[in-house]
């Protein structure tokens, strides 16, 4: 869906609107933000833990951490870009504590096939995008996690700093180091635009 | 060789905001936010328990003998209290009728307190 800036900058109005409410008390406010950012909340930490049922535990302790701790939220970035902050965080430690072992063969991500295209269209792009799929699977998870947040995400190079708490210059870096790896395993598998 | 670079880049970073992750199924998202408040409340329950845990014990251990003694005070001074009905300083009467006295009596009393009072504002 396109975004106009009218609708993000009316998005966040809200977005604050929300967070005083739930400032004063209003849990029913914060029921509201949890049920907004539940999806994108559990595909996210789905990047990290690789299971949907760990997902969705993780995103339930991570919207309590956030409630806990929505005195803090300085406002001084949005609220999405604190809460993903608190959410990477906390997959992290799941990780370390847990000393999680993760199947690398999930796949986390999925294919875009358009209706509005032909099958023959349809095909081409599925076999390039299954291509694509492929190879940013085969990245590490730090570099998926950049990706998620840069471009499925729509964040911001320092948005995506902010959150993963790196410099810019880093995101920027492994950015491109994701980006050359994936050339290198397209072209290894054969795709003439690479 | 830089401009075919950063092409190829411009190209794959089209690509990727074509990404997908995969749809979060529907039994995953079931109750979700209603488990999420569940747990804000009951961790509201816990913290509260908790900081009570972490009061010094003689604290903890007054507290019963505490709430004892402010309650007990409370109705001692609820019955010592003018407005108390009991204890009201209000008409001779209604003190002449806990004394139980006849009628006659009674209003023997109060004339007398009729005089005595007149008598004191007289002088």
């Amino acid at each position: 869906m396109p975004y106009s800036l009218g609708m993000v900058s009316e998005q966040i109005n809200a977005e604050e609107a929300l967070v005083s409410l739930v400032l004063q008390g209003n849990d029913e406010a914060y029921e509201k933000i949890v049920n907004q950012y539940r999806d994108k909340m559990i595909q996210l930490t789905y990047v990290y833990l690789k299971n949907f049922e760990d997902a969705r535990d993780a995103s339930q302790d991570i919207f309590v951490k956030a409630y806990q701790k929505i005195g803090q939220f300085r406002k001084q970035s949005k609220f999405s870009t604190w809460l993903y902050r608190i959410a990477v965080n906390h997959c992290l430690d799941l990780i370390r504590k847990n000393k999680m072992k993760f199947s690398t063969n999930v796949c986390v991500f999925e294919n875009i096939a358009t209706n509005e295209l032909s099958p023959a269209q349809n095909s081409d792009l599925l076999v390039r995008d299954d291509l694509l799929k492929s190879a940013v699977q085969q990245l590490s998870t730090q570099q998926q996690i950049i990706i998620v947040l840069r471009y499925f995400e729509n964040n911001s190079i320092n948005e995506v700093a902010t959150i993963l708490k790196l410099s810019v210059g880093t995101i920027k870096a492994t950015t491109s180091q994701a980006i050359q790896k994936l050339k290198k395993i397209i072209s290894k598998e054969g795709v003439g635009e690479a | 060789m830089n401009k075919n670079n950063s092409s190829q880049e411009k190209f794959f970073e089209n690509e990727l905001r074509k990404i997908r992750i995969q749809p979060v199924p529907e039994f995953i998202k079931k109750d979700f936010s209603k488990d999420v408040m569940n747990q804000i409340h009951a961790s509201k329950r816990k913290s509260f328990i908790s900081w009570w845990n972490s009061r010094p014990v003689f604290i903890r251990a007054a507290a019963p003998l505490l709430s004892t003694i402010v309650l007990f005070s409370f109705f001692v001074v609820l019955q010592k209290s003018p407005t108390n009905p009991m204890q009201a300083s209000g008409p001779t009467r209604d003190i002449a009728s806990q004394l139980d006295m006849s009628l006659e009596e009674q209003l023997l009393l109060l004339e007398e307190f009729d005089i005595e009072n007149e008598l004191n504002q007289t002088f």
